[in-house]
């Protein structure tokens, strides 16, 4: 019954509770399957003390960014920002989570990425993991200004680390590499490639996440068995 | 884990201790995964660890280590950011 669902496009201010509305929220989309707009006819929410959800039929709010990063024939890298500004999805079902955000420093920001992907991984295990699938972006909204903001992790610029060592000595060293792992007895090379998988993960993510991984990627090369880290 | 760095660095146990401080790092992960403590992580202690592990691995190919470690742990002599 098409009337009798929510509109296409969804406010964010609609899905911002009402204790929360007087300061900054962050806003995070994720795309539903195989829930119909009958069964979401009148919404349903969700309570997880520092983090709300709502499953709706309609178009859910997300910011429209990328920032891509070129390398010119100088081999100097720049960023380009493509900013399209607040968009709603295509009409589906959604989960729209909400959590405060307090402040404009990095920290926090984490953090309330933190308290959202916890929800994620809780409502996947409790609902299903159709409950949250695409990740459409998060945004920040300011209910009292109607301000907006887009969301993104921490951005380094490819000049911090400088251009990629493809000396003749580097070249070589890496076919040493190769010839190394080659050697390797299999028990070793297995915890070897196992070690550099965590070493791949660990690369994207930050805080405790990033120090587990790397704990990971340390105890699975170097402590072969469940010996003492003092060992 | 002491024993592999002592073997990379070709130093003592003893002085693996000493150096790379490799139970405060046990100790914090005991903290994150068992206590559940959420302070946040110094970017140059990920930095060290992401070291270690490329001096481990370089070691356990065969390879002589570069140091990358000991890099940052010279870099930052006060250690602040150790947890």
């Amino acid at each position: 019954m098409p009337d009798q669902v929510k509109p296409v496009e969804v406010p964010v201010e609609d899905l911002i509770p009402a204790s929360w509305a007087d300061g900054w929220v962050m806003v995070s989309s994720y795309r539903m399957h195989c829930l119909s707009a009958e069964a979401l006819r009148d919404g349903v929410s969700l309570d997880l003390a520092d983090v709300r959800g709502v499953l709706l039929w309609g178009g859910a709010p997300y910011v429209e960014q990328s920032l891509q990063f070129r390398t010119g024939r100088d081999g100097d890298a720049t960023g380009e920002l493509n900013y399209g500004g607040i968009r709603h999805a295509d009409e589906g079902p959604y989960l729209v989570l909400v959590t405060p955000w307090s402040s404009t420093n990095n920290r926090d920001d984490l953090a309330a990425v933190s308290r959202v992907q916890a929800a994620v991984a809780l409502l996947r295990l409790a609902l299903g993991p159709n409950v949250a699938v695409d990740h459409l972006g998060d945004l920040r909204f300011h209910p009292p200004s109607s301000e907006m903001q887009a969301s993104s992790p921490p951005i380094v610029h490819p000049g911090w680390f400088g251009p990629p060592d493809i000396s003749e000595g580097s070249i070589a060293f890496v076919d040493d590499l190769g010839s190394g792992l080659e050697q390797l007895e299999d028990g070793l090379r297995n915890r070897v490639e196992l070690s550099l998988q965590w070493a791949f993960r660990a690369s994207g993510v930050h805080g405790a996440d990033s120090f587990l991984m790397h704990w990971l990627m340390l105890e699975t090369l170097a402590m072969p068995d469940s010996q003492s880290v003092t060992s | 884990m002491k024993s592999e760095v002592a073997r990379a660095y070709d130093i003592s146990a003893e002085e693996v201790g000493h150096r790379f401080r490799l139970g405060q790092l046990y100790t914090k992960r005991g903290k994150i995964v068992h206590d559940g403590e959420r302070s946040p992580i110094h970017d140059r202690l990920l930095e060290f660890m992401a070291g270690l592990y490329w001096d481990l691995l370089l070691f356990a190919v065969g390879l002589p280590h570069r140091g990358a470690a000991a890099r940052v742990l010279d870099r930052d002599p006060d250690r602040s950011w150790m947890p």
